[in-house]
């Protein structure tokens, strides 16, 4: 039996979807100066979405639309505390994490009778998301790097002032990718429903964070972000191929303890934006 | 200082007149995969939403007074949920599901020596604790000898939740179990895979697909609700690749994937945790080890769900399944349900 397959490649490239997803989501994001850990349960409402709609309308597509509306609802959510009322962004997401895990609990129960888990639901080919992933960050890195729009979002992050003296609404550009944040995580949540065919509450199990980590080893850039998505899954693909040789508790924090090891000889480089995490004030200095 | 003992005495006489009334409290802590596995954890809380609806029409009050639990989110969540239930002092026994609360019950119950404490799936050797233990491996052997019946490739597998004694022992049942139905299958042939998560049924279904497509054809799931991954991994290949389900009749508990599943073992949580309530507000708990499964005091707890009808209950009993499996295939699982009994099979554990 040999470990290195082709199953081995599929099943890290569907490890690595929603991982990717976020990590692009929360590239557009960052870069626009807003911090967002609540990917997490973004991902989560995005899947809990997708399973509600498709088990009550049948309909894959609509569920798929839903979840993408859910994420933009939550990314709307943070944008309104984190950027116009000036909370404190890592606050703001963690209860966004907070309330969609309580509010998955209790919608399973009310709808279903079973807390935490859905019953099966019409799903579409997880595939197409897979194809979608790599598509959508091949645009987002010419976006990102050779279009003026892209140097906006950019310039919003690093220098606010600089990009409001050439008339640039900076409030509105957070508001816009933090949004379109939300839509990423709720597709990554859309996928991860689609592949298991079903909504449990631990379904996201923390991919959303490793997505924040594939996207600072990535150094806020879309492709390298995508390419240590892939990383990760594919040492999650091998580590699972590996318990058949080695103890199960060594291979299974492998990609846990790899993207440590990583994401410490990549932190130091990072060009971090210069206003992350720092509410846009007019009158500030 | 007379106003304050005053204050003390009628708070006091409050709690008796309360505990006049008599009427029972229930508290259930159940483990990290929590409720919605269709499996351990809901069965453990069926168990006691039972003992809490039978008292709750005994004592005339609604099931809300008598029965409370929560969902501890991790590990860490236990002492701080079993202290604050006992703290109290007013429920009659507090019910911790899962192997993982017995360390932390062994710290936290001598604290509140007049506490009585249910913990299932493993030993807290407290004088205030009934450990409530399984034989689960007789479980996962019944479930071998339908796995090595069943398979074309003479290859099987298993999803443990985490490599821990308790789920070492169901594998090793299974594995024994596919051995002694089919001699063609060798250790080497039984398949394990650990998720290392309760609730991780993403991991569970890439982890069981990796086992398939290494030519098990079919995976008895151990791993609360990670082993969901089982099932949707088995929908990939109908009628080629094959399920297992654990504790409960998953055909019944996942009607979706009645068509995959073959069987399930059966572990009678429900009936352990009802037992122990009712024990408990009738005045006969007594703490200690207690033991459920077919080689024990008791001789019962422990079988399988396969086949359309019961063919030696309460030990082989019928599925919702909606596989036809052949007659002499189930004769072959009463033949080893009654050799277990009468000691002719031994299954060896850790």
């Amino acid at each position: 039996m040999s470990i290195l397959s082709l199953d081995l490649f599929l099943s890290a490239l569907r490890l690595a979807t929603p991982i990717a997803f976020v990590a692009l989501g929360e590239t557009f994001s960052e870069l626009s100066g807003v911090i967002n850990v609540g990917v997490e349960g973004t991902a989560l409402a995005g899947a809990l979405v997708t399973a509600i709609v498709a088990y009550f309308t049948g309909s894959p597509t609509l569920a798929l639309l839903s979840a993408l509306a859910a994420g933009a609802f939550l990314g709307l959510l943070h944008a309104a505390w984190a950027v116009y009322l000036r909370a404190d962004h890592v606050v703001s997401g963690v209860a966004i994490n907070l309330l969609v895990t309580g509010g998955a609990l209790f919608s399973t129960r009310i709808l279903w009778g079973w807390r935490g888990t859905s019953p099966s639901a019409a799903t579409m080919n997880p595939w197409i998301f897979v194809g979608l992933c790599v598509l959508l960050v091949g645009l987002a890195q010419i976006y990102i790097f050779r279009t003026p729009w892209g140097l906006r979002l950019r310039v919003v992050g690093e220098h606010p002032h600089a990009a409001d003296t050439a008339g640039i609404n900076v409030n509105r550009i957070r508001l816009l990718y933090t949004v379109l944040n939300g839509v990423l995580c709720g597709l990554a949540g859309s996928f991860l429903f689609n592949n298991l065919g079903r909504f449990t509450d631990g379904m996201v199990g923390g991919r959303g964070f490793i997505g924040i980590a594939a996207m600072v080893v990535g150094n806020y850039r879309p492709l390298p972000s995508l390419a240590a998505a892939y990383f990760f899954g594919l040492v999650d693909a091998l580590q699972m191929r590996l318990q058949a040789y080695i103890p199960s508790q060594f291979s299974i924090i492998l990609p846990y303890l790899l993207t440590v090891v990583v994401l410490a000889g990549f932190l130091g480089r990072a060009n971090v934006p210069k206003a992350l995490g720092k509410p846009y004030l007019k009158e500030g200095r | 200082m007379r106003k304050v003992a005053v204050l003390a005495l009628g708070l006091v006489l409050v709690g008796l007149l309360a505990a006049g009334a008599g009427v029972p409290k229930i508290a259930l802590i159940l483990a990290t995969g929590g409720l919605g596995d269709r499996s351990f954890n809901d069965q453990s809380y069926w168990g006691a939403e039972r003992a809490a609806k039978e008292l709750a029409e005994r004592f005339g009050v609604p099931v809300e007074q008598i029965f409370s639990y929560v969902e501890p989110r991790s590990i860490a969540d236990y002492e701080g949920y079993q202290r604050e239930f006992a703290r109290t002092g007013e429920y009659t026994i507090i019910v911790c599901i899962g192997f993982d609360q017995a360390p932390i019950l062994e710290e936290v119950a001598p604290d509140y020596p007049d506490q009585k404490f249910v913990v299932i799936d493993a030993v807290a050797d407290v004088p205030n604790v009934a450990s409530v233990v399984f034989n689960d491996w007789e479980e996962a052997f019944l479930c071998g000898v339908v796995a090595g019946l069943w398979t074309k490739t003479n290859k099987v597998g298993m999803l443990g939740g985490m490599d821990i004694p308790l789920i070492r022992r169901f594998y090793q049942g299974f594995s024994q179990g596919a051995q002694w139905a089919n001699p063609a299958i060798k250790p080497e042939d039984v398949l394990v895979r650990y998720v290392g998560a309760w609730n991780n049924p993403t991991l569970g279904k890439e982890l069981s697909l990796e086992m398939y497509q290494a030519g098990a054809d079919v995976i008895y799931g151990a791993a609360g609700k990670s082993h969901l991954g089982v099932f949707a991994a088995a929908e990939e290949n109908p009628g080629v690749w094959w399920a297992i389900g654990t504790d409960v009749d998953q055909a019944w508990s996942t009607p979706e994937h009645a068509d995959v599943i073959i069987a399930s073992g059966l572990k009678r949580v429900d009936l352990a945790v009802y037992t122990e309530i009712m024990k408990a507000v009738e005045g006969t708990w007594k703490p200690g080890v207690i033991v459920y499964g077919m080689v024990s005091e008791s001789r019962i707890g422990t079988g399988i769900a396969v086949g359309k009808v019961d063919k030696f209950p309460p030990y082989v009993v019928a599925s919702y399944s909606e596989v036809d499996i052949p007659e002499w295939i189930l004769d072959k699982v009463v033949e080893a349900a009654k050799g277990i009994l009468d000691g002719t099979i031994i299954i060896e554990h850790e």
